[in-house]
């Protein structure tokens, strides 16, 4: 499993509240790890896709850019070999990317899915979104809220 | 309509719809661009790289190509077409020439637009906290995707008229085809409507208060697709 690729990360330069702590950062890793892979594992997802500018959707969805104390993007799912030095990327398949954006009151999701062609798409996303707010619950993630989108249908 | 020559539909040369195209206004149901969200993703991958990439069997794997839902929908549409120009050219060498590239070329090039991401259509959620919603982009894949599996019909184009934005509001779908020399124009447009109805029904919560299915050429092939 790849490790998480940290988007924004300490907003000390940012006019943010702080550093986040390694602790909390480790945390959030390992949260969104986990998210990828319960979207990634419901019934009728295809798979899971990062959405681009997700970041800054989150962060505006939860007030500003100066509200946020950390965001992570997971890639979760697929275990795989460390890249040795010399592999490009392009050769490894990609993993389910989940984008996560958490302040001390909000915690945002947002993520991409493919659904399959069979599948009800509608019925996907809630059950995909469900899960997700479920297990946000479940670790105690204030606020939780959640925007899932269907970018195709696999057939 | 013109002449039923092989793959003549488009007949227009390889390159950009242009958004003046008479056959992308209102009659086909195109949404004029000034309608749509500004684009930024949209054209990162040629057909040429598709083609290479097909011709490869999608090896190495191309994450450019597969984790980009438009990209992705592009070589799709690009399969579809290629498998039915080899089944023309291996049932009816004789009888029918190569499909024209430049229709092929053609028929891409509205792929490629109509591909992009486009406009966020919502879905309804039970819970306040989640937010849902499916691409246009994705609804017009499966549009094509629909039309695309009935026998003997290659969508050209289609398209969402109406607010699509807003949850509720009533949505016109527009189709345009091409269809197999000599088949029931009629039945053929029924069942493209069918397919294309039972997937928006599937995949969407989209109020849509017309679907026009418009055969909008032939092309050569109507005894080996089996119409």
């Amino acid at each position: 499993m790849d490790d998480p690729t940290i988007d924004g990360g300490p907003l000390e330069a940012e006019g943010g509240a702080g550093a986040v702590s390694e602790e909390r950062q480790v945390g959030l890793d390992d949260l969104a790890l986990e998210l990828g892979a319960l979207a990634a594992g419901t019934a009728g997802v295809d798979r899971v896709r990062a959405r681009p500018g997700a970041v800054e959707i989150a962060r505006q969805g939860l007030g500003g850019l100066a509200a946020a104390v950390a965001s992570v993007t997971g890639r979760a799912g697929v275990a795989s070999e460390p890249a040795s030095a010399g592999e490009s990327a392009p050769a490894r398949r990609s993993q389910p990317l989940v984008t996560l954006v958490a302040t001390d009151d909000e915690t945002r999701v947002v993520l991409d899915l493919a659904v399959e062609e069979t599948a009800s798409g509608p019925a996907v996303a809630r059950e995909v979104a469900g899960r997700l707010l479920e297990h946000l619950v479940a670790r105690g993630l204030p606020d939780p809220t959640v925007d899932v989108r269907i970018v195709g249908v696999a057939s | 309509m013109s002449d039923p020559t092989p793959f003549s539909p488009a007949a227009r040369p390889p390159g950009p719809v242009p958004p003046s195209d008479p056959e992308a206004g209102p009659e086909t149901g195109r949404v004029p661009d000034s309608e749509s969200e500004p684009e930024t993703e949209v054209g990162g991958v040629s057909t040429e790289r598709l083609t290479d990439y097909l011709d490869s069997g999608r090896e190495p794997y191309d994450p450019l190509i597969e984790d980009d839902p438009a990209s992705l929908a592009q070589l799709v549409a690009l399969q579809r077409l290629r498998a039915l120009s080899a089944d023309l050219v291996e049932s009816d060498a004789a009888a029918a020439p190569a499909p024209d590239p430049s229709w092929i070329a053609g028929v891409m090039d509205r792929v490629r637009t109509e591909s992009r991401t486009g406009r966020d259509i919502p879905l309804t959620s039970p819970d306040a906290r989640s937010t849902l919603h499916i691409t246009e982009g994705a609804v017009r894949s499966l549009v094509r995707e629909a039309g695309d599996s009935v026998p003997g019909v290659v969508v050209v184009s289609c398209g969402l008229a109406g607010d699509v934005g807003v949850d509720g509001a009533p949505i016109r779908v527009d189709v345009a085809l091409s269809v197999v020399y000599g088949a029931d124009l009629r039945r053929v447009a029924d069942l493209a409507r069918e397919a294309v109805a039972e997937a928006l029904s599937r995949h969407t919560e989209l109020v849509v208060e017309a679907l026009d299915v418009t055969v909008r050429d032939v092309h050569l092939g109507a005894r080996e697709a089996g119409l």
